[in-house]
């Protein structure tokens, strides 16, 4: 399916203001919404950490611009950037090694300084970026809502057939259907941004080091620690580093230093953690499975007694080289389809009071819609009720 | 005279290749003093005074959801945060924030500014020309990058406010008192189609005279100037306008999904401690922030004056005495950067380098090379150094 630039689902009125469950007009039953992926999951695991990863600020502490003036990312707190590697060692998805760390508000901010680094004022053209349906429903706004001349969102990666240098970008696994991706336009002139938001082994089996030339990760998915507004860049090429450092530079000064130490201490225990043998709870790896796969098997039995009203996606076992063991996805959104000819986003609203992000919004048919899987546990029992009530 | 996008001093060398190396570390002659970027570290010494009273703690599992009040408009925004901010500005009476104002959180005021510039130019009409940014020379130096770096098709810098006389809509960056010069600034350019960016880092009590509460309908304020706690990265906007809110919460949801909340919760605790003294003040008691920190800069101000008489190289602006409503007493302008003009059209940037003193010259503020900027708010020992070399300037070049 060939998609220009689609409008995403307004996320003012969906993801926002009914962000609380909040009675309607229409009935007494709340409308609860599972459109954006607020990880609120992992918050009793953290509540039981509570002291061990508490964090105290002294008044003086933290004040200056800079954090580092030695390094390339001169906002980049060192306790971070250390933090960061020690963390992807422990966990084996990423190499860290001769790469530089450029950190950002959030992912979304690195996301933004790889199109300004990757990109270039003196071309006649802007370069074209573009992703495989379905694709991650931000990117589009993201790189459209500032009618930058020096990138142009495409469309579906699946479709693109221009000539000229281009940018795909690559979520593995996948935001919004679970799947393991690599590179789909594979020709000349084209950089490639792997966003490894879920790469970790509480949603997919880590079968080995991802080893790409810019990889971006997050703290919100991670951990859970959405607030913070931290991601980070892997990047090999120092000059695309320090062309993203001098886009955080320019629009933002650098990332808040308290959430960057917050952010520091949250990886260092995990990392701590894994690397004791003698734990008695779980590491955060973990638990994080645990509930993850639990939610899954719930899910699908509720889709499995819908006679047809739904179907997930399946996804295959893989070899986890952190679990030492074959493990199943158990992805961060359910990617439900359901039958051919209806709107699945409008039928899990109107039937079941469910907000959620429909396939239009990634690039694809409107039969399909995303559903977060990272709510609070009585949120999910609530969603997996109203998905039961479903009769078509 | 008007201006493309300048080079700023080029921050990976001079700013931060000397950030932190300090003056006791190195023989003082070898020493680089950066005062090119306004740094605040001034105040570290009256924050470390405080102690505890200022101390945050945060658990593991607070602050973790990317929702912080779903029920207001800036839904990022924390409460005790915006609070904090419109208590603070009831107690020095420096703005105007009745309940009908919106309060726009942001990663620094730097954020916020390029916030505003989407708000007022979307939804685009793409048949429409850019929308015009100027700003009257001297302006601040961050201005034509931020608002060029990303050949948006929304808006263009089109230079020195005095001198645009294009036709059609524009937005007015008034920054007010004006970094680099000090100067208290109205809107220069006032015509039909116009919108305006009030500026006002610096309209705070250690600074400048509080002579009244602005009443702006976009004032932008930044933490890092108010308090000196610049590694937060928070700035905060206050709307008038419910359209021109919602658009700017929009550009934070797209650019960053939000602001940092551990740096809201600091600030809220910070900006409370400070409200709490000044309300609590008294003779008895300790100087509340605002009157030590204008103690601080006023001194500096005293020395430096002092020095750049004697030496006779170099002018700095004068600043009319003004009643400050929130001291309750004539106060001088003691502006957080220095504009040091050279006497005779040197180049005044270059002249410091040669005494290994980096500041910003005029050209990145739209103006000629015998003007250069200089941070009033560096360390003590830095401040001093600074004002050792600068009176020896003096002596070389009778020398010559």
């Amino acid at each position: 399916m060939e998609v220009g630039v689609q409008t995403t689902v307004p996320t003012e009125k969906s993801d926002v203001s009914v962000a609380t469950k909040t009675p309607t007009t229409l009935s007494s039953d709340p409308i609860i919404n599972f459109a954006r992926g607020d990880p609120m999951l992992y918050e009793p695991y953290w509540k039981n950490k509570a002291d061990r990863c508490k964090m105290v600020i002294l008044g003086d502490e933290l004040m200056s611009y800079f954090s580092n003036a030695l390094n390339l990312c001169w906002f980049l707190k060192p306790e971070l950037d250390h933090a960061i590697r020690k963390l992807h060692r422990v966990a084996g998805n990423a190499e860290t090694d001769d790469r530089f760390i450029v950190v950002g508000n959030g992912s979304t901010q690195t996301y933004h300084a790889l199109l300004y680094a990757l990109s270039s004022p003196g071309q006649p053209e802007p370069i074209s970026v573009v992703a495989a349906a379905p694709f991650y429903s931000s990117y589009l706004e993201e790189t459209e809502f500032l009618q930058s001349r020096l990138y142009k969102w495409v469309g579906d990666a699946n479709c693109f057939d221009k000539d000229g240098a281009y940018i795909e970008v690559v979520t593995s696994p996948n935001n919004p259907d679970g799947s393991i991706r690599a590179t789909v336009v594979n020709r000349e002139g084209g950089n490639s941004i792997h966003d490894l938001a879920y790469y970790w082994p509480q949603y997919t089996p880590i079968t080995h080091k991802a080893d790409h030339d810019v990889m971006l990760f997050t703290f919100s998915k991670a951990t859970g620690h959405a607030g913070s507004r931290i991601g980070w860049a892997i990047i090999k090429d120092k000059a695309i580093a320090a062309k993203m450092v001098k886009f955080v530079e320019v629009s933002s000064i650098g990332v808040s230093k308290e959430a960057q130490l917050r952010a520091a201490t949250i990886l260092g225990v995990i990392s701590e953690d894994c690397q004791n043998p003698g734990l008695e709870e779980e590491n955060f790896f973990e638990y994080g499975r645990r509930m993850m796969s639990d939610r899954w098997k719930k899910l699908r039995e509720v889709v499995m007694k819908s006679n047809g009203a739904f179907v997930l996606p399946e996804y295959p076992r893989d070899y986890c080289k952190f679990t030492d063991g074959y493990t199943d996805s158990n992805p961060a959104f359910a990617w439900l389809r359901c039958k051919e000819g209806l709107n699945c986003e409008k039928l899990l609203r109107e039937e079941c009071r469910i907000i959620t992000r429909g396939g239009t919004s990634f690039g694809v048919e409107e039969t399909y819609s995303r559903v977060s899987m990272l709510c609070s546990d009585a949120e999910f029992d609530f969603m997996l009720e109203r998905l039961s009530t479903i009769k078509i | 005279m008007v201006v493309g996008i300048e080079k700023a001093v080029s921050p990976a060398n001079s700013v931060v290749s000397s950030a932190r190396k300090t003056p006791a570390a190195i023989p003082s002659s070898d020493f680089v003093i950066n005062l090119a970027r306004g740094d605040p570290t001034i105040y570290q010494p009256y924050w470390r005074r405080m102690g505890d009273k200022c101390t945050v703690v945060i658990p593991g599992h607070d602050l973790m959801s990317y929702f912080s009040d779903p029920g207001n408009l800036c839904w990022f925004l924390m409460p005790e945060l915006d609070d904090a901010i419109r208590r603070l500005h009831r107690v020095v009476g420096n703005a105007v924030v009745d309940d009908d104002r919106y309060v726009v959180v942001g990663t620094g005021s730097t954020q916020l500014f390029q916030a505003v510039l989407y708000a007022l130019t979307s939804p685009h009409n793409p048949d429409t020309e850019p929308l015009s940014v100027v700003a009257a020379a001297p302006f601040y130096s961050s201005y034509p990058e931020e608002t060029e770096f990303l050949r948006s098709g929304l808006y263009k810098w089109a230079g020195d406010a005095y001198a645009f006389d294009k036709d059609g809509a524009y937005v007015e960056c008034v920054t007010s008192p004006n970094n680099p010069d000090g100067t208290i600034r109205e809107a220069v350019v006032n015509r039909e189609g116009g919108k305006h960016i009030h500026d006002l880092a610096y309209y705070w009590p250690q600074y400048t005279p509080i002579t009244g509460k602005a009443d702006n309908d976009i004032m932008l304020f930044t933490f890092s100037k108010a308090t000196g706690h610049a590694g937060s990265r928070i700035g905060w906007a206050i709307v008038k306008d419910k359209e021109v809110a919602t658009k700017m919460v929009k550009y934070m949801e797209l650019s960053s999904i939000g602001v940092s909340k551990e740096a809201q919760l600091r600030a809220a605790k910070i900006l409370e401690v400070i409200a709490e003294d000044c309300v609590n003040s008294g003779p008895d008691k300790e100087d509340n922030f605002f009157e030590h920190a204008h103690r601080l800069m006023s001194e500096r101000w005293e020395k430096l004056r002092e020095v750049v008489k004697r030496n006779g190289v170099f002018s700095l602006p004068k600043y009319p005495r003004d009643f400050c409503n929130f001291r309750g007493k004539d106060t001088e302008s003691s502006p957080a950067f220095a504009w040091l003009k050279t006497k005779d059209g040197l180049n005044c940037d270059n002249l410091l380098r040669e005494f290994k003193i980096v500041t910003r010259g005029g050209p990145n503020f739209g103006v000629d090379s015998d003007y250069t900027r200089i941070s009033m708010l560096s360390v003590d020992e830095e401040f001093n150094l600074f004002l050792e070399r600068l009176a020896a300037i003096k002596g070389s070049i009778n020398g010559n």
